[in-house]
């Protein structure tokens, strides 16, 4: 069964995926809205369409779940669709995220940050497409693995042929705690169109050991160091949440390290 | 009174021999200018001193105290009363300033810190250094120009208040006033609090400032000769040549310079 919501007015809104099924979202011209997502066993798949000038800022917060979840969207002209997504499950988990920026002006972001332990297997495919002009996506992914976690990051922006003027981006960084943990990123760029902007980075390796010693030499311990870096790797993820998930986010991660 | 003791002290980098038998003693309460031409070992010697892993100690001693150095790990010697104000330091997203000199100062003392104890510390020092309370909300140096790194060096050593402290080109990257408010700290807590320091710089106008008790010269990673405070304004004057001919040491400044980077990959950052 498919279910259609439609968003008129600007606030904040929890969509259940326990009671709603595969919901196709349709958010009106000029709304602005913040959606928290609370998702159940299956596989989930989001549907957004985003009129002309709307804003959309999709939260996730993963604690203990082990789903996949797929979100499509297609942006209208000068709208916005960004999404967030804290991953603090030990459990596998896979996101598949496709934003078409068919309007012109239209731009999104995918940012994530997870702490991947004790064999989890965590997949992110995040994929952009830009057809209208002047449009632009950010991709931003942290990671850490360790206890012999597996993460893999696909990353792919395709400005087409007439996209002019578009920017791309995207970051991703990881931090392996072990030997037997393993990351993987591919953060790929199809450019099809001259007149464009488009970077991508991408670092994933051990603790900066360079780091460590700068915390050591002022008196803090190894461990104690580690965590300060850990964290201020993950945290600024929970700066998108509301006060409660950014406190439980911190605390998640204090807890885990 | 707190007295750092190096006796013999061979250091090697990648299994190359830098340090080749360094002897040098501070106390608290002198101020000793470590000069010496490029390459020579004085940042290898404060590194060494300080525990950076890089640095094989081959043979040798360092004692603070009486007690051993080298058996500690790198936060007991920060502990035990030694500071090292780095000559580029690390750049580290994410780390929030004040959550980093909070948990320094936590795991220095036996009791927790109260937080209005801690902010009324960080409120001193920054007044002292003429640093904006704000950037103690963002990243530890991280987009800090190479002036507020020098200070935020400084604030650090002020709040953990050392016993010996290293600097390591403080002066490099400040202009005159940053220059003279550095100074101006160094003094102070050499006055206040007696901190034995041992300073590296390639200009007099720092020691002129500071004024040292004395000076030590490394040269082919040996402290080469020793002196009052006329050794190092000789060698602000007239360079390193003179000692060739006059004291029979010969070297050759390091062809492999520090290579300076002019851009990083935007993922390092």
């Amino acid at each position: 069964m498919i279910n259609d919501i439609i968003i008129e007015k600007n606030g904040n809104f929890l969509l259940d995926l326990t009671s709603e099924k595969n919901p196709i979202i349709n958010v009106k011209k000029n709304v602005n809205i913040t959606i928290d997502l609370l998702i159940n066993e299956d596989t989930n798949l989001l549907t957004f369409f985003v009129q002309k000038y709307a804003k959309v800022m999709l939260r996730i917060f993963y604690k203990n779940s082990s789903e996949k979840l797929e979100i499509l969207a297609n942006l209208d002209e000068f709208s916005s669709f960004d999404a967030v997504f804290a991953d603090f499950s030990r459990k596998n988990t896979s996101i598949k995220s496709n934003v078409i920026l068919y309007g012109d002006g239209a731009n999104s972001s995918f940012k994530f940050a997870t702490l991947a332990k004790e064999n989890s297997i965590k997949k992110y495919n995040i994929s952009f497409d830009h057809i209208g002009n002047k449009t632009s996506s950010n991709l931003e992914g942290y990671l850490v693995c360790e206890n012999e976690a597996f993460v893999s990051v696909n990353g792919i922006s395709h400005i087409e042929k007439n996209s002019i003027k578009s920017k791309a981006s995207q970051k991703i960084k990881g931090i392996l705690f072990d030997e037997k943990s393993k990351a993987t990123a591919n953060p790929i760029l199809k450019i099809d169109c001259d007149d464009i902007e488009a970077s991508h980075a991408c670092s994933i390796g051990n603790l900066n050991e360079n780091h460590i010693f700068y915390l050591m030499s002022r008196g803090i311990s190894e461990d104690e160091a580690r965590k300060l870096i850990v964290e201020g790797y993950l945290n600024p993820i929970s700066a998108y949440f509301d006060e409660q998930n950014a406190n439980e986010i911190s605390e998640k991660i204090k807890g885990e390290l | 009174m707190s007295k750092l003791v190096i006796k013999n002290l061979h250091v090697s980098v990648e299994d190359k021999e830098i340090l080749k038998g360094i002897n040098l003693t501070i106390e608290e309460g002198e101020i000793v200018a470590l000069l010496g031409p490029n390459g020579n070992g004085k940042s290898t010697l404060f590194n060494a001193i300080m525990g950076n892993p890089r640095y094989k100690i081959t043979e040798g001693s360092i004692e603070l105290d009486g007690n051993d150095v080298l058996n500690m790990k790198v936060d007991e010697r920060a502990k035990n009363g030694l500071f090292l104000a780095f000559q580029n330091p690390s750049e580290i997203p994410g780390v929030i300033s004040s959550d980093f000199l909070k948990t320094a100062l936590n795991q220095k003392s036996e009791k927790r810190i109260s937080l209005g104890q801690f902010y009324k510390t960080l409120d001193k020092a920054s007044k002292e250094v003429q640093i904006p309370f704000e950037m103690f909300n963002r990243s530890l140096n991280d987009g800090f120009s190479g002036g507020e790194k020098k200070r935020n060096e400084i604030l650090q050593m002020l709040v953990l208040n050392p016993k010996i402290a290293m600097l390591d080109e403080i002066d490099s990257g400040l202009d005159v006033d940053a220059i003279n408010i550095v100074s101006e700290c160094i003094k102070k807590q050499f006055e206040e609090k007696h901190t034995g320091f041992i300073v590296i710089s390639h200009y007099a106008r720092l020691f002129e400032l500071i004024k040292p008790t004395r000076t030590a010269v490394i040269i082919n990673g040996k402290v080469a000769i020793e002196g009052g405070i006329d050794l190092y304004k000789r060698i602000d004057k007239e360079g390193y040549e003179w000692l060739k001919v006059e004291k029979n040491i010969d070297f050759k400044e390091d062809e492999n310079l520090q290579k300076i980077s002019l851009g990083v990959c935007g993922a390092k950052r």
